[in-house]
């Protein structure tokens, strides 16, 4: 190497890096050899200055922590907790599957289920005048509606005796299925 | 007499020994690692309480020097992740105390340009809690960089870089420029 070490070399140098090639130049190079010692000088006195002086009060002043990061901090926490609050509470937020459901949407989806379970070969008991239940009057469950069991009779109005033959109709398939 | 003279020579170092060769060196450790008195007088209690137990062991270490300062180092790290906000409180009561301290320079201090002992204060506040601590071992303790990276956890390499970027941040507080 015939080039003179750099400043940045020979800080290396000093923390013990450094190439080999550094190494022999340094050795070999007086005006290397000089700088070298020059910057050991220096870092001397930093060792001096640490070792046998006392730290300046200002500095211990300067370095107490301020209110600076315990207000971002803060800070952070209030905007979260708004942008929480606002996005739980925005109008077009997606639907929950947990959304409560409207009276009249409810009313009318209980009928439909109730209408299925009493449906006969696929036609919903409710959905026509011709539809009779288990060979009975269409206007029968109408009328059972207005009683209460053991009252209502599967062929008469309510306080009538019951016919219970009619009744077990009720729980056979249809005649024409046959 | 002879046959006590041995055995003075082979005793191992009574814990009041170690404390009267020690704790100065430790104490300025601490306070350079964290940067306060009463902190550091705490770590230096905590790490002569540590030696108490560790003196009566069966097995004590070898080199007691080199035992407390890693002992003192470990110590000094566990109370930086003791969290900030500790830290802060205690900092905080003692405003008090720090605006109180006043007092004559030293002739060490006076042999040295006042801005230049303050440069180089500043700028050793400002490296990295890792390039102090390499730096302090490496250059005010006069240890091995092997020995400072065994003791740090960290390769040989790795102490050289840390060392490099302390020098250069240091020198130019030294010499008056900007690293």
């Amino acid at each position: 190497m015939k080039r003179c070490l750099s400043d940045k070399a020979l800080m290396r140098l000093q923390a013990g890096d450094g190439s080999a090639e550094q190494r022999a130049h340094l050795s070999a190079c007086g005006a290397c050899g000089d700088r070298y010692r020059r910057v050991d000088r220096e870092l001397e006195t930093v060792r001096h200055v640490l070792l046998h002086t006392d730290e300046p009060s200002m500095l211990v002043v300067a370095r107490r922590p301020s209110w600076v990061p315990v207000a971002a901090v803060a800070a952070s926490l209030v905007t979260l907790a708004v942008w929480g609050h606002l996005a739980v509470r925005r109008p077009d937020a997606p639907a929950s599957a947990m959304r409560p459901l409207p009276d009249e949407e409810a009313s009318v989806f209980l009928r439909n289920v109730s209408l299925t379970m009493f449906s006969i070969d696929g036609r919903l008991a409710g959905s026509g005048p011709d539809i009779q239940v288990g060979g009975l009057p269409a206007d029968t469950l109408d009328r059972a509606a207005d009683c209460e069991w053991p009252e209502w009779s599967a062929t008469g109005a309510c306080g009538e005796a019951p016919d219970t033959g009619r009744l077990l109709n009720l729980f056979e398939p249809p005649q024409n299925d046959l | 007499m002879i046959g006590d003279g041995q055995a003075n020579v082979e005793r191992p170092p009574t814990y009041e020994e170690l404390f009267e060769e020690h704790g100065r060196r430790l104490d300025r450790l601490c306070r350079l690692l964290l940067a306060d008195r009463e902190e550091s007088r705490e770590v230096v209690q905590e790490v002569f309480l540590k030696l108490h137990q560790a003196h009566s062991q069966p097995q004590p270490p070898g080199d007691w020097g080199a035992w407390l300062t890693r002992v003192a180092i470990n110590v000094c790290r566990d109370r930086h992740r003791a969290g900030w906000w500790w830290r802060f409180r205690r900092r905080s009561d003692r405003i008090e105390d720090a605006t109180l301290v006043s007092r004559e320079p030293t002739p060490e201090e006076a042999a040295i340009s006042k801005e230049t002992w303050r440069r180089i204060w500043v700028a050793f506040r400002g490296l990295s809690d890792r390039q102090r601590e390499v730096f302090v071992l490496r250059h005010l303790e006069g240890w091995p960089t092997e020995t400072v990276a065994r003791t740090l956890g960290l390769s040989a390499g790795s102490v050289k870089r840390h060392l490099f970027r302390a020098i250069r941040h240091l020198r130019a507080a030294a010499v008056g420029g900007s690293a």
